[in-house]
């Protein structure tokens, strides 16, 4: 219902525009017949009530934003409003977990207010011409029909068409024989021109609009105009002597009280004076008066009823732009698995400017995979997002962005929205039902992609599992090709080295002699040097090695390379662990994974990486002094769950935190430890891949001493803190 | 009765009521609806109306006039020629007459009339 309100807020503003437009046009056609102004008002009256408009050439609607940037007027719209709880942040999903905590309550109790006072205003305008209608169906219920259409009464003082499927003029008893006839003409006027039936309509039409005071001044100079309209159709046809006649019969009829008109009008009278003044005036306007009105009408009506091109107008460039934008924004970035993310646009609306373009959009990411057979779904996001380009220059194939806005979450969100977005789009930018439409249309795309380009991933080349013990040796990292990587990330990235050549080859092997044990194997696993004495020069001729190191806590585990992409220009190895062991030693281990790779795969690569894949919902821990470890959580559930058991041997703590800032390349273990104010010898990590949030927790092998876990998002600012004793 | 104006429909309702008194309230509710469509309560609007005003009463049910019909347009006569000739019989009947001609058998009668007066005096 309320969206009902807000469209017709929409159709009621910008008609208002017209109304104004309209005021100036009849003041520029006053030697027009008054018809004209009519048709006029049809056209308003049209824009007033249908939502569909044309797309024109022009329109007379002015583009205009309204302005609610400023938080003095946000503040006043909230206040007095009960606040609903606003942790709405922007929606993150997997297949798992459909997570749509969106704040729209406020928002939407906003605009139910409003909605009903709009109905509750409706109903009563149109109650009110109920009950005169009836009342004046009662006065005249005693009176007597003179002619066929005619009926007189006593109890009326002024003349009054009644009836909108079988109209009869009432007249009033009494009436000198010659006002009687002007009279009648004039009702029978009205007749011929249906104002029984437009009066009525425009009423309807305003009790819709009633809040809008530029629709009651419409209406009020639509009845005049229907009035002068009338007077000038009924002494078209006169001569001087009657049309003196039917001034005097005008005088006499509405000299007494107000008028009683059949369809209520605002306010009494409707201009006597200048009626009379406009008949004794009348002179018959010439033809090319005439046909400049009607043209002027032809063109107003155009204008009238074609929306601002800037509205809604978007062209291939501005789309191919919005999409490469957004595919920037989330793509590789958002997730390093092979596989396909696919963007959606739902735009909003545009607005154009000189040099830059802005797009109000909810940009929906999907990621998806493709193992041969199916597509299948992995994550996704959906946000309400402004983006802006620079419309300057047209050289190049698509807009360079100036912005990409997005609100940010937590109790932010509902306030960035509504300071970013004109008021009028709040409604669609808090609604989250256009989701699937839109995970339809991104599924469609993945599954074209597939269907052109093949599965993800699954290259085949052979690879290798070598034995290199366990190291935390910095050198591991910084010579690794791929050292920004594992730093804050989803997924644990693990160091990949290559080897062009057999010289290279020796150069690494010697870079990680006293690291790492290269020269013995581990039970089955060979060792590393035995695993390359067979690359050979001639190996290297078509052969590149890719190498890349995995250490754990236990040397029962194993480790396999699952899958190896070139996404995004990126040799990418995806390590698997293959075993799942009840019992492990706990020895610290180490592994090499070697793949040989086919030198014209690597053409076009311009990146090397690795990550160890993990199943989310596993949470897994060493009992190892110092160990960290990764696995999964849910923050939301621990969120909902905190609060049932706060205050009992649980506190949190929301704020004062020490890191409460963006931070970049630091690992999240190290940002915690700086929250952390408890002894402690055991670290526990964990990460929740939906909604980019660590915990790690701190605590101690003394079951007595406390614990702390710290809650931090993937910018490393602290988001809560719990402990427990 | 001075002074007593009716409007176009409320003499047409008396006109009704002369032409059919003494008549019951009910069946004037019929006549009324047969010859104007009126609605029941209408007629009894128009019939209060026209009692308080001490044309008409309504006695157990049974409608008639207090005044007839001749009487109420003679008086209403009689205020013409008080408001518009200024009382002046003479000055009336030479404004009724001076745009149609008198018929002989108007002219006896006046004539008749005339000499019924002279002999009263």
């Amino acid at each position: 219902m309320s969206a009902v309100f807000l469209g017709i807020l929409r159709m009621s503003i910008k008609a208002g525009w017209l109304i104004l437009a309209v005021i100036p046009l009849r003041f520029l056609l006053q030697k027009s017949p008054k018809w004209i102004y009519c048709v006029l008002w049809g056209l308003v009256g049209i824009r007033l009530v249908c939502p569909v408009s044309l797309p024109g050439p022009f329109s007379l609607i002015p583009h205009v934003k309204l302005p609610v940037t400023d938080t003095a007027q946000i503040s006043l719209i909230n206040a007095g409003i009960t606040v609903i709880n606003e942790t709405s942040e922007p929606i993150h999903y997997s297949t798992n977990t459909v997570s749509q905590s969106v704040g729209s309550g406020t928002v939407q109790g906003f605009m139910n207010v409003f909605t009903a006072v709009w109905i509750i205003g409706v109903v009563l305008m149109l109650a009110y011409a109920l009950f005169s209608y009836l009342k004046l169906k009662r006065t005249v219920s005693a009176s007597i029909p003179e002619e066929e259409d005619i009926m007189v009464c006593d109890d009326i003082s002024s003349p009054f068409i009644l009836g909108i499927i079988r109209p009869l003029i009432y007249l009033p008893s009494g009436l000198d024989e010659k006002v009687k006839k002007s009279v009648i003409s004039h009702e029978r006027a009205h007749l011929q021109r249906r104002d029984h039936w437009w009066k009525p309509l425009g009423w309807l039409v305003l009790s819709i609009h009633w809040f809008n005071p530029l629709c009651w001044l419409a209406y009020i100079l639509l009845c005049r105009d229907i009035e002068a309209a009338c007077d000038e159709k009924v002494i078209r046809t006169m001569d001087r002597q009657h049309m003196a006649a039917y001034s005097e019969a005008l005088l006499a009829c509405r000299m007494q009280r107000r008028m009683i008109t059949a369809y209520p009008v605002a306010f009494g009278k409707t201009g006597v004076k200048q009626r009379i003044r406009s008949i004794l005036s009348y002179r018959k306007p010439a033809l090319w008066i005439i046909i400049v009105s009607v043209l002027v009408c032809i063109i107003a009506g155009i204008g009238f009823l074609s929306d601002p091109a800037a509205d809604t107008v978007m062209d291939e460039k501005l789309a191919r732009s919005l999409e490469a934008a957004a595919m920037e924004h989330h793509g590789y970035t958002a997730d390093p698995r092979p596989g396909f993310t696919a963007v959606d646009a739902d735009v909003m609306k545009i607005v154009q400017e000189k040099d830059s373009t802005a797009v109000y959009a909810w940009i929906m990411c999907e990621r998806y995979a493709y193992d041969g057979e199916k597509v299948s779904h992995q994550s996704g996001s959906r946000i309400p997002t402004v983006i802006t380009f620079d419309t300057s220059s047209d050289s190049e194939d698509i807009y360079p962005v100036k912005e990409y806005w997005q609100p940010r979450d937590g109790s932010y969100y509902a306030g960035d929205i509504r300071a970013k977005f004109p008021i009028l789009l709040w409604q669609r930018a808090f609604d989250v039902s256009g989701s699937e439409a839109q995970s339809e249309r991104c599924r469609a795309k993945a599954e074209a992609y597939f269907a052109e380009n093949g599965s993800s991933g699954g290259i085949q080349v052979n690879v290798k599992t070598a034995w290199a013990g366990w190291s935390d040796d910095s050198r591991i990292f910084t010579e690794s090709l791929n050292p920004e990587t594992m730093l804050i990330s989803s997924y644990r990235h693990l160091p990949v080295y290559k080897a062009e050549t057999a010289e290279e080859l020796r150069n690494l092997r010697s870079t990680f002699e006293d690291i790492l044990i290269l020269d013995q194997s581990h039970f089955e696993v060979p060792s590393f040097d035995e695993t390359v004495s067979v690359y050979d020069e001639s190996f290297f001729e078509d052969h590149t090695l890719v190498l890349a190191y995995v250490s754990a806590s236990s040397g029962t585990f194993r480790y396999a390379a699952d899958d190896i992409s070139t996404d995004h220009q990126v040799f990418s190895v995806i390590v698997r662990q293959t075993n799942d062991p009840e019992v492990y030693t706990t020895d610290m281990a180490g592994w090499f994974i070697i793949a040989e790779v086919p030198k014209d795969l690597l053409d076009g690569i311009t990146g090397y990486d690795a990550w160890l894949d993990h199943q989310p919902g596993t949470a897994t821990y060493q009992q190892y002094p110092g160990m960290i470890e990764y696995g999964s959580f849910s923050y939301k559930e621990e969120r909902n769950s905190l609060s049932l058991i706060i205050g009992r041997d649980q506190q949190i703590r929301t704020e004062g935190f020490v890191h409460t800032e963006t931070v970049d390349f630091v690992l999240p273990e190290d940002i915690a430890r700086e929250e952390v104010t408890i002894e402690y010898d055991l670290i526990q990590k964990f990460y929740d891949e939906t909604e980019d949030i660590w915990k790690i927790r701190f605590f101690s092998s003394d079951p007595f001493a406390g614990e702390q876990t710290v809650y931090l998002d993937g910018h490393g600012i602290t988001r809560l803190i719990v402990y427990s004793k | 009765m001075k002074d007593m104006e009716l409007g176009a429909v409320q003499e047409r309702f008396a006109d009704i009521v002369w032409a059919h008194e003494p008549i019951s309230s009910g069946d004037l509710v019929k006549v009324c609806e047969k010859e104007l469509n009126w609605k029941k309560p209408t007629t009894y609007t128009v019939l209060r109306k026209l009692c308080e005003k001490g044309l008409l009463q309504n006695v157990d049910g049974i409608v008639t006039s207090r005044i007839t019909k001749e009487d109420f347009y003679a008086q209403k006569s009689r205020q013409i020629i008080e408001e518009s000739f200024s009382g002046s019989l003479p000055a009336f009947i030479s404004a009724f007459v001076s745009g149609k001609k008198l018929t002989a058998e108007e002219a006896e009668e006046i004539q008749k009339m005339i000499e019924a007066f002279r002999k009263e005096d």
